[in-house]
């Protein structure tokens, strides 16, 4: 007697019912035959019915038979389920969509073991520069709050052997790296602690990647031997053993999409940029105990040094996208809930129309529990329905939209390249807000009145049933709803729209348009020395400008990324100590970034190496070094290199003023430096910037091929239009675009729903309209009659929205460019325009009401 | 004397129980051997007895398998399984006990 048993031979009832029933039917008649009085047996479909219950499954028969009765109803009424369904399965993708990109971006984690226990640490706030000696850190002393230190410094390795020469991506990683991060061999396996003993023979890993590319996949490039030349030391060369491959998609760095070609075991100390703290560590305990442990080893702190500062390795990966997912996902549910009430104003209508029908099964004996069961099975239907339609659609939607989404928000899903998709964060989601949305549904046809009144209902056959008050009220109410979530959306679509504009019209002091960025390297072993490589950058600029037939700019720091703040010194009177951007670059930079030359000259042929140094400042920095003269023949210290910290030595003599220059939208160091790229020590990497003109795919192919006639060994890294890298632009666009297609969906349904509901409305009282006008009433006074309850609801849906739209700036907050988080234009321009469609909407079903001819219809009925 | 009216409630399942401890029987077979058992006495009304079957089956303590009545027709025939077995002990014991405390109270009051 045990419960198991009991519920495995329930079980086999319920795949044996048929036969069952079958045996008791024969068994019962038998019954009756041997009976001598066989009208004594009774009912027996009562009593096989009876017998049926003990084995507790006649619900189940029961569910049955709504759901067919509810496909049945459905069926007959095609237009409202289609319009049901369709408005529920966009809203519900649409909506679904949106939570599996932010479920992408914020829930899921890094792909890494504790990844929640990953920290970057940053040792320079406030200022640009961290303190030095910070390799020499003793992560023994902190033991007890940093699990392991993850160290990576990023090395160059060109490739030559066994094929053409290939700059990789390398790592020289710790031990704290391969652990902290759970880096698994896909094959062979990773480095042994003897690997990372400075004797030891070179070991490395590499992707998987390079590994079916540049090794066709074959297994036995494990244990393989061969040179590589590695960073700028020993140009020959040096030899590798390979001892494992990557996983694939494995990487490290700023997105999931650097992907790491090579791994070889850190020798030398190198300073630590990453931790996984112990479980159960706080940030502040470990940023405090971290603080000590570099202020023991730290040189030159500066006395405003506020220590080490600690941030979340998935924050820093996602903080910029966030505002814009919420925003995506808040406007998405809105939209769903709007197509969600627009479904409910018709399910409410549909009810009102079966009041006959609902009398009718009520007269032939059904309960108030068959009718709300019929209902809810109806609503049910519809939901499981939608929601089937949902996953499929929400899976190919994402699978055409994630790489478009990825590249607008400027970097891929932290778990890889187009990982966004339908997982079970999704579907759960998805799930609850269904069953959510079934549930109201449900409750909906609950509100209407389907039994008092009986007789009456019955009577009424020939004309529509009866509407009441507080359906009319119910109607209202969900009107207005939905006008004031189409507001919401649209204030902030329009605010979004005007920050672009903002955007646009403002002026960074720079020309974008048709620019194209390209960057270039140059192996050590060619270019060892500053002449020679002068000597590269000079042809290929000369090559390059003969191919593209235009100007073209070298320099060393791209717009559109925040620069680094410098120290840099003067000789006026103002302020001698100061921080400016510095940035170093050829002759005719100013001319093709279209930045204005105020005063003086831009760079010449003649500022070169071994003439005298010279600079430009722009406005910005004139006035701070020398607020009351002219900047020009004044004397000023910078860096020579982009990293260093202490001005070079070098005083060199302002020879020009020129604009200033907002590297991004929200750049508030304008001061800048320029000094000739021809007086600073060269790179080994070149970037320059030139015009493409209307013809930039082709270009890029020619620059290619320049750089390689140029110099073989020389590599093209990249060529970019620069207009692509103002992801802030790109970003509020991509929102824009989104808010704008969300919004007049909004917009569209909720004019639907009040076209529909006073379409109804009218026909309802159209005989009194008939009546009026036969008796003398005017159409235009028939028409406002009808007009004046629709444009209540409208006022009311109109203010709530306002209201409510306070609420989308400050979610939007951030998003922002140049517009105030209360935005008074985009209100006006949001309900003007709701008012507008929404009078449209109340005053044609109206105009057509009042337009029947009364004669015909009084007749008629 | 008049015939008694239906059971004792809880008493079917028991009987059921004890005649089919005595040979397997079909269902119209149960009623009658109730009847005859109680010379007349007791009558199984049909509407209770094809739940109470179902119960049994349901609570596997009888097990049913295709048979042929005496008057050739196709029926069910139900066995009484191990564990219907200790089940009617157990009633048994409980309905002895209950009679019995009922008789005591009767006779003392």
């Amino acid at each position: 007697m045990s419960s198991l048993g009991e519920a495995v031979r329930r079980a086999w009832y319920l795949l044996n019912r048929g036969r069952f029933d079958r045996a008791l039917a024969n068994e019962m008649d038998a019954h009756r035959a041997m009976m001598r009085d066989p009208a004594r047996f009774g009912n027996t479909l009562r009593l096989r019915e009876r017998s049926r219950d003990v084995w507790g499954w006649t619900w189940v028969d029961d569910v049955a038979r709504d759901i067919r009765l509810a496909a049945r109803a459905l069926r007959r009424t095609p237009g409202f389920t289609a319009v049901a369904v369709s408005s529920l399965v966009l809203g519900l993708t649409l909506a679904a969509s949106a939570v599996a990109v932010a479920n992408a971006y914020l829930i899921r984690s890094l792909p890494y073991p504790a990844a929640d226990r990953l920290f970057h640490v940053m040792y320079s706030p406030p200022g640009p520069y961290e303190p030095g000696g910070l390799s020499a850190l003793d992560w023994n002393a902190v033991r007890d709050v940093v699990e392991l230190p993850i160290t990576a410094s990023s090395t160059n390795f060109s490739l030559g052997e066994g094929g053409p020469e290939q700059q990789l991506r390398a790592l020289r990683v710790n031990s704290g790296f391969i652990d902290g991060l759970g880096v698994r061999a896909a094959l062979g396996r990773s480095f042994t602690r003897e690997e990372f003993a400075p004797t030891s023979d070179q070991a490395i890993m590499i992707g998987h990647a390079l590994w079916r590319d540049r090794f066709g996949a074959d297994s036995g490039v494990i244990g393989r031997v061969f040179r590589a030349e590695i960073g700028e030391r020993r140009p020959e060369g040096e030899t590798f053993r390979i001892v494992g491959v990557l996983p694939p998609g494995f990487w490290f760095g700023r997105e999931s999409s650097s992907v790491v070609d090579v791994l070889l075991p850190l020798k030398e100390p190198a300073t630590t940029y990453m931790v996984r703290l112990r479980e159960g560590v706080s940030t502040p305990a470990a940023e405090r105990r971290l603080t000590e442990a570099a202020r023991a080893v730290a040189t030159s702190l500066t006395p405003d040094w506020t220590g080490v500062h600690l941030e979340s390795a998935h924050e820093r990966y996602v903080s910029q996208v966030r505002p814009i997912l919420l925003g995506a996902t808040i406007a998405a549910s809105i939209v769903l809930l709007i197509a969600c009430t627009n479904v409910a104003v018709l399910v409410l209508l549909r009810a009102v129309h079966r009041q006959k029908e609902m009398a009718v099964r009520v007269a032939l004996g059904a309960g108030r529990r068959q009718i709300v069961r019929l209902l809810v099975a109806e609503s049910g239907l519809i939901c499981v329905i939608a929601v089937a339609l949902v996953v499929g659609l929400t899976r190919s939607t994402l699978r055409v939209l994630a790489p478009l989404i990825e590249r607008q928000l400027g970097r891929p899903a932290p778990r890889g390249v187009s990982l966004i998709g339908v997982d079970s964060n999704v579907l759960i989601v998805t799930a609850v807000a269904a069953v959510v949305i079934a549930l109201s549904l449900c409750l909906v046809p609950l509100a209407t009145p389907w039994q008092r009144h009986l007789a009456d209902t019955l009577r009424n056959a020939g004309r529509h049933g009866s509407d009441r008050r507080s359906m009319h009220r119910l109607r209202a109410i969900l009107i207005g709803f939905e006008l004031a979530g189409s507001i919401v959306l649209l204030v902030g679509c329009g605010m979004m729209i005007r920050s672009v504009v903002q955007m646009v019209t403002t002026d960074l002091g720079f020309r974008t348009k048709d620019l194209a960025r390209v960057r270039l390297v140059i192996p050590a072993r060619v270019y060892p020395d500053a002449a020679t490589r002068y000597a590269f950058y000079r042809r290929v600029t000369e090559r390059a400008e003969q191919v593209a037939r235009a100007k073209v700019a070298l320099t060393t720091w791209p717009p559109y990324a925040e620069s680094m703040a410098f120290p840099v010194l003067g000789d006026g009177s103002g302020d001698p100590r100061s921080t400016a951007g510095v940035s170093a670059i050829g002759t005719d930079y100013f001319t093709v970034l279209g930045i204005a030359i105020r005063e003086g000259r831009a760079f010449t042929a003649q500022d070169r190496e071994g003439t005298e140094p010279v600079a430009v400042v722009s406005e910005a920095m004139a006035r701070r070094l020398w607020p009351t003269s002219s900047a020009l023949g004044h004397r000023v210290r910078a860096v020579d290199r982009v990293g260093t910290a202490t001005p070079s030595t070098t005083w060199r003599t302002v020879v020009g003023v020129v604009g200033d220059v907002r590297q991004t939208y929200t750049d508030s160091e304008i001061a800048d430096v320029y000094v000739p790229i021809f007086q600073v020590p060269p790179e080994r990497y070149v970037t320059f910037y030139l015009k493409t003109g209307a013809r930039p795919r082709s270009l890029t192919t020619a620059l290619r091929a320049t750089v390689a006639e140029t110099d073989p060994q020389a590599l093209v890294r990249d060529v970019i239009r620069v207009e692509d890298e103002n992801r802030r632009l790109a970003g509020t666009r991509f929102l824009t675009a989104m808010l704008t297609a969300f919004a007049a969906f909004a917009a569209f349904l909720a004019v639907v729903g009040m076209y529909g509901v006073i379409a109804y409305a009218v026909r309802q009282r159209q005989r009194e309209f008939a009546i009026r006008i036969a008796l003398g009433a005017t159409r235009q006074a028939v028409t406002a009659l009808s007009m004046r309850s629709g444009g209540v609801v409208l006022a009311i849906g109109l203010a709530l929205g306002s209201v409510a739209a306070a609420g989308a700036g400050r979610v939007l907050r951030n998003q922002l460019y140049g517009v105030p988080p209360f935005d008074v234009w985009s209100l006006a321009g949001a309900g003007s325009l709701m008012a507008i469609a929404g009078l449209l909407a109340i005053w044609w079903p109206a105009r057509k009401a009042a337009r029947v001819d009364p004669v015909k219809l009084l007749n008629e009925q | 004397m008049p015939r008694i009216d239906g059971l004792p409630p809880g008493t079917l399942v028991m009987l059921i129980l004890r005649v089919l401890a005595a040979q397997p029987l079909h269902g119209y077979a149960i009623a009658q051997r109730i009847a005859i058992l109680s010379a007349g006495q007791l009558s199984v009304e049909e509407g209770s007895l094809y739940p109470a079957l179902q119960k049994l089956l349901l609570k596997g303590w009888v097990k049913a398998s295709a048979a042929v009545s005496e008057t050739g027709r196709a029926v069910r025939e139900y066995r009484l399984t191990p564990s219907g077995r200790k089940q009617l002990a157990v009633e048994q014991e409980t309905y002895r006990r209950t009679a019995d405390a009922i008789a005591l109270v009767l006779e003392t009051a």
